[in-house]
C-alpha cells in the first residue's frame, strides 16, 4: 500500500483531549519519526562518508580530535576536546563547571586557527563564546565505573562484561547539548533551510551521533596505550551496545510548553502516521511478519529497560504485561481481520496501559516506511509566522474558543491551593528554570508565564465584563497582563495539539512526563527517572557506527536484534 | 560581544519583562529587538535606552489613550512597544489611505519593527517618518533615507505612519547588529536580573543530575 492509494479521512486522527494530557505524553515511546532515526536514515540513502581528520590525544586521554562527515553539499566536524578531570568536579549539574569531555560541531572543516579559537572556548562551555560557524556545543561526562573496566579488559586482550555493558549502556553522558544560537553559535533560522536540517535537531543529533563514535575510539586508544601490544578492540557486535547516555534536567522542561505550533507539529505528524496505518483495509503477510519480529525485538527493548523509580518500575511492569495480552490477542487473529490496525488499535484503547498503547503506535509504524517516513519533515515550524495576534477577532469568538479549547483549564478549581501549588520560575543562580513551591518558597513574585492552563481561567474572567463584540486589540490595550496567554490561546485555536490539556503548576506535576514527551521525539528509550524532576536515557544505542552505515541494513535499530533467537 | 539572533531575542525579552512589561508585551519586545539587530540596527542598544527611560513608570502613563485622533500617552512619551503591538494588533484597520498619528514617542526606531510587521500584515507598504528621518516598509528589508542623526534619538514627536505606494530607493544601516557592547548587555543584564528569584536550598534539591559516577 502507497500513500496515494490511502484514502486519508478513513480513520481520524486522535483528538486533542486524548492525546494532549500528561500521563500519555509521559508514556510515549520513540518511532519512525524520531529525530535519530530521520537522520541516520538521511545519512544512509545519501551515503554520507565519514574521516576523522586529527586525533591528537595523549596517553592520559588529554587532547582533541577532529570527526568529520561529508553530505552531498556540505561537509560537518565534531571537534572533541578530550580533558583529565579530577574525579571531585565530575557533576551532570547544569551549574557545573568542568567536564571530561567537550564538544562543538563545526560548519565545515575547521582550520588549524578555528580548533585554537575553539580549544580555548568549548572546553569552558558556557564561560566561553563561539561563533556562527558553529552550531552545536556540549560537553559529556564518564561513567568512570564502565569507562574503566572496558580500558581495563581491552587492554588485557579481552572483551568486557557483556552485563556491565548492558547494566550500564553507555561510557559517556552528554549533560547537555547546546544548539540554536547558544553561546553565540549559529540561529536554527540561518541553517533551516538546508535539507539536511529540514526534520527538527538534526545537528544535535548528528553532534551526539558523532560524538559516540569518538567516545569508543577513546576508549579503545586508551586501552591500546595501557596494554601495549596485549590491547583489542571491542567486538563489533558488544560495540553496538554502547549508547550515550544523557542526564536532563528540569532545564528542559519548559521547552514543549514554550515551542506551542513545534509541539503541534510533531504531534500531528506522529497522529497523521497512526491514522495512515489504521487506515489501511488489510495487512499482507510480509508486512504482519515485519510487525512480529518488531514486537519480539520491542519486546527484548522493555526486558533490557531497567528503572528504580517506584512509578517508572511499575509502568514498566504493567507493559511487560501488556506486550503479553498482545501476543495473546494476535495469536487469535487478530491482524488477519478487516482493517486489521484499526481494530487492533481500537482493542488496545481498552485493553492496554497507556504506556502499551503508545508502544503500539509505534511499533505499527514500523512495516510502513514508504507510508510515513515523509512525515519528519513537516515537525519544524516557523514559530514567528504564528506569533501576531490577530486583533480584530472579536470577545465574543474568544469567549467561544476558550469554551472549547480550554474547557479542560475552566473546570479546574483555581481557588484549591492545590491547583497552583508550584511556581516556573528562574534561579539567580545558573538562570535556569526551577519548578518551587508556591507557598513556601518566595518564587511566586517570579512567576515564568508556564501555567496556560490557568493564565486561561484568568483570561476567561477577564472578559466576563467585556461587551462582545468588542475587539481584542482594544481589550489587549487596556489589559496587556491577559496578551500573553491571548497570543497562545490563538495559537491553539489554529494548532490543535499546540497545548498540554493538564495544569502544569497543580500539586502533582510531573516534570518527568514533559521530559520524557520531548525525549521520545528525540528517540531515546529505557527512560530512567532518577526522581520527578530529572531522567536519564540512552542515545544511539544499537546503531550502527559511522564506518558500518553503509554496508549495514539497519532498518529499526533501536530495537535490540534477534540473532541469538533461532530461525 | 557579537550574539546570535536567539540570544539578543532571549535578552531583550528578559529584560523587558524586569523593566516592567508583561510576558506578553515582552514578547513583543523580544521579537522587536531581534528584528532591529537581523536589519543592521542596534536593537539591544535601543531597548536598554527605553528601558532606563521608562523605569518605574507605569503602564497607565506609557500607553496611548484611546480618545482623540493623535496617540499619545497620559503623561510623556508614547512607549514605542505598547503602541507598536497596538498598530500590529490593528493591521486590519490599516488600508491604502491609512494615516496613523502619534505624539511624542521614546526610541521612536523602535517602532519601526512593528510597522514593518503591520506592512506584511496588511500588504501595505507604509512610510514611517520623524524629524526628517523616514522609513519604508513592505514587509521585506527596511530601507531608510533622510537625517542620520534623527535614527537613535531617545524621543521624537511627532511620528506618522502612512500607506505609500511609492518605492523608495534607501540605505542599510551600516554596522553589524549583533555587536552587543559590554554596557549595553551590562545594563540589558541588570534589567533581567529582576525577572530571577533568588536561589534557595530548596530549589536546588532535586532540580537537576546529581553527582553520580557511575
Amino acid at each position: 500500500m502507497r500513500l496515494d492509494q490511502l484514502c486519508p479521512d478513513r480513520v481520524a486522527l486522535r483528538p486533542p483531549e486524548t492525546v494532549m494530557r500528561l500521563a500519555r505524553m509521559g508514556s510515549l515511546h520513540q518511532s519512525r519519526l524520531s529525530f535519530m532515526r530521520v537522520l541516520l536514515r538521511r545519512l544512509k540513502s545519501e551515503n554520507w562518508r565519514f574521516e576523522t581528520r586529527a586525533f591528537e590525544i595523549d596517553a592520559r586521554g588529554v587532547g582533541y580530535a577532529v570527526y568529520t562527515t561529508h553530505g552531498p553539499i556540505r561537509s560537518y566536524s565534531l571537534v572533541a576536546f578530550a580533558h583529565d578531570l579530577p574525579p571531585e568536579q565530575r557533576s551532570d549539574r547544569v551549574i557545573a563547571t568542568a567536564w571530561d569531555a567537550t564538544f562543538a560541531l563545526f560548519d565545515g572543516l575547521p582550520s588549524d586557527a578555528d580548533i585554537d579559537r575553539l580549544s580555548r572556548n568549548v572546553p569552558l562551555q558556557e564561560a566561553g563564546r563561539v561563533t556562527s560557524t558553529e552550531l552545536t556545543v556540549s560537553r559529556a561526562n564518564r561513567s568512570v565505573r564502565l569507562f574503566d573496566h572496558v580500558v581495563e579488559c581491552l587492554s588485557r586482550g579481552e572483551q568486557p562484561d557483556p552485563a556491565q555493558v548492558d547494566s550500564v549502556g553507555y561510557l559517556m553522558r552528554t549533560t547537555a547539548v547546546y544548539g540554536s544560537g547558544k553561546l553565540g553559535a549559529a540561529d536554527r533560522e540561518s541553517i533551516c533551510d538546508r535539507p539536511e536540517f529540514a526534520a527538527p535537531f538534526q545537528a544535535e543529533m548528528l553532534t551526539v551521533f558523532l560524538i559516540r563514535g569518538f567516545v569508543l575510539d577513546l576508549v579503545e586508544h586508551l586501552a591500546s596505550v595501557r596494554g601495549q601490544g596485549k590491547a583489542v578492540k571491542l567486538e563489533p557486535a558488544l560495540r553496538r551496545r554502547f549508547g550515550i547516555g544523557n542526564s536532563t534536567g528540569l532545564g528542559m522542561a519548559p521547552f514543549l510548553l514554550n515551542h506551542p505550533i513545534l509541539l503541534n507539529n510533531w504531534i500531528k505528524a506522529r497522529e497523521t502516521a497512526l491514522a495512515r496505518v489504521r487506515a489501511l483495509p488489510a495487512i499482507s503477510s510480509g508486512e504482519a511478519e515485519a510487525f512480529r519480529v518488531m514486537l519480539r525485538r520491542g519486546r527484548r527493548n522493555i526486558d533490557d529497560w531497567h528503572s528504580e523509580h517506584p512509578l517508572q518500575c511499575s509502568k514498566i511492569a504493567e507493559l511487560k504485561l501488556d506486550l503479553d495480552r498482545l501476543a495473546a490477542h494476535l495469536a487469535t487473529g487478530a491482524l488477519e481481520a478487516p482493517s486489521p490496525w484499526d481494530a487492533l488499535y481500537r482493542w488496545a484503547e481498552t485493553a492496554l496501559s497507556l504506556e502499551g498503547q503508545e508502544l503500539l503506535v509505534a511499533l505499527m509504524m514500523e512495516p510502513y516506511g514508504a507510508l510515513v517516513d515523509d512525515l519528519p519533515t513537516r515537525m519544524s515550524a516557523d514559530e514567528h509566522a504564528g506569533f501576531r495576534i490577530d486583533g480584530g477577532m472579536t470577545v465574543a469568538r474568544l469567549r467561544d474558543i476558550l469554551e472549547n479549547d480550554y474547557a479542560w483549564a475552566l473546570g479546574i478549581d483555581w481557588d484549591n491551593p492545590e491547583a497552583q501549588a508550584r511556581a516556573w520560575y528562574v534561579s539567580a543562580e545558573k538562570l535556569e528554570p526551577r519548578l518551587g513551591d508556591r507557598y513556601q518558597e518566595p518564587v511566586a513574585a517570579y512567576e515564568q508565564p508556564l501555567a496556560p492552563a490557568r493564565d486561561a481561567a484568568l483570561l476567561f474572567e477577564a472578559l466576563r465584563d467585556e461587551v462582545a463584540e468588542t475587539r481584542v486589540a482594544d481589550f489587549l490595550l487596556r489589559r496587556p497582563e491577559h496578551r500573553h496567554i491571548l497570543r497562545r490561546v490563538q495559537i491553539a485555536a489554529r494548532h490543535p495539539y499546540a497545548e498540554i490539556r493538564d495544569n502544569t503548576v497543580g500539586i502533582d506535576v510531573r516534570p518527568i512526563d514533559l521530559l520524557r514527551a520531548k525525549l521520545s521525539f528525540f528517540g531515546a528509550c529505557h527512560f530512567d527517572p532518577r526522581s520527578d524532576r530529572w531522567v536519564r536515557i540512552n542515545m544511539f544505542r544499537n546503531a550502527p557506527f559511522p564506518h558500518e552505515l553503509a554496508d549495514m541494513e539497519f532498518a529499526g535499530w533501536t530495537y535490540p536484534a534477534l540473532q541469538e533467537e533461532p530461525k | 560581544m557579537i550574539c546570535s539572533l536567539n540570544e539578543i531575542e532571549a535578552l531583550a525579552r528578559k529584560a523587558a519583562r524586569g523593566g516592567g512589561m508583561s510576558w506578553g508585551l515582552a514578547e513583543e519586545t523580544g521579537k522587536a529587538v531581534r528584528w532591529l539587530s537581523d536589519n543592521g540596527l542596534p536593537g539591544p542598544w535601543l531597548l536598554a535606552e527605553l528601558l532606563r527611560q521608562n523605569d518605574g513608570k507605569p503602564y497607565s502613563d506609557l500607553a496611548p489613550q484611546q480618545s482623540g485622533r493623535i496617540w499619545a500617552a497620559r503623561r510623556g512619551p508614547l512607549c514605542p512597544i505598547i503602541a507598536g503591538a497596538l498598530i500590529c494588533d490593528q493591521a486590519e484597520d490599516l488600508h491604502a489611505e491609512a494615516v496613523l498619528r502619534l505624539g511624542e514617542v521614546a526610541v521612536p526606531l523602535l517602532l519601526v519593527p512593528f510597522a514593518s510587521e503591520a506592512s506584511r500584515a496588511a500588504g501595505v507598504s507604509f512610510a514611517l517618518k520623524w524629524r526628517g528621518m523616514s522609513f519604508f516598509l513592505d514587509g521585506g528589508p527596511p530601507r531608510m533615507y533622510g537625517e542620520e542623526a534623527a535614527l537613535l534619538v531617545a524621543k521624537a514627536g511627532p511620528v506618522e505612519l502612512t500607506s505609500t505606494g511609492e518605492c523608495v530607493l534607501g540605505a542599510a544601516w551600516p554596522s553589524s547588529g549583533r555587536h552587543v557592547t559590554a554596557e549595553t548587555s551590562r545594563l540589558l543584564e541588570h534589567f533581567a536580573l529582576r525577572t530571577y528569584a533568588p536561589a534557595t536550598e530548596a530549589s536546588r534539591a532535586g532540580a537537576g543530575a546529581g553527582q553520580e559516577g557511575d
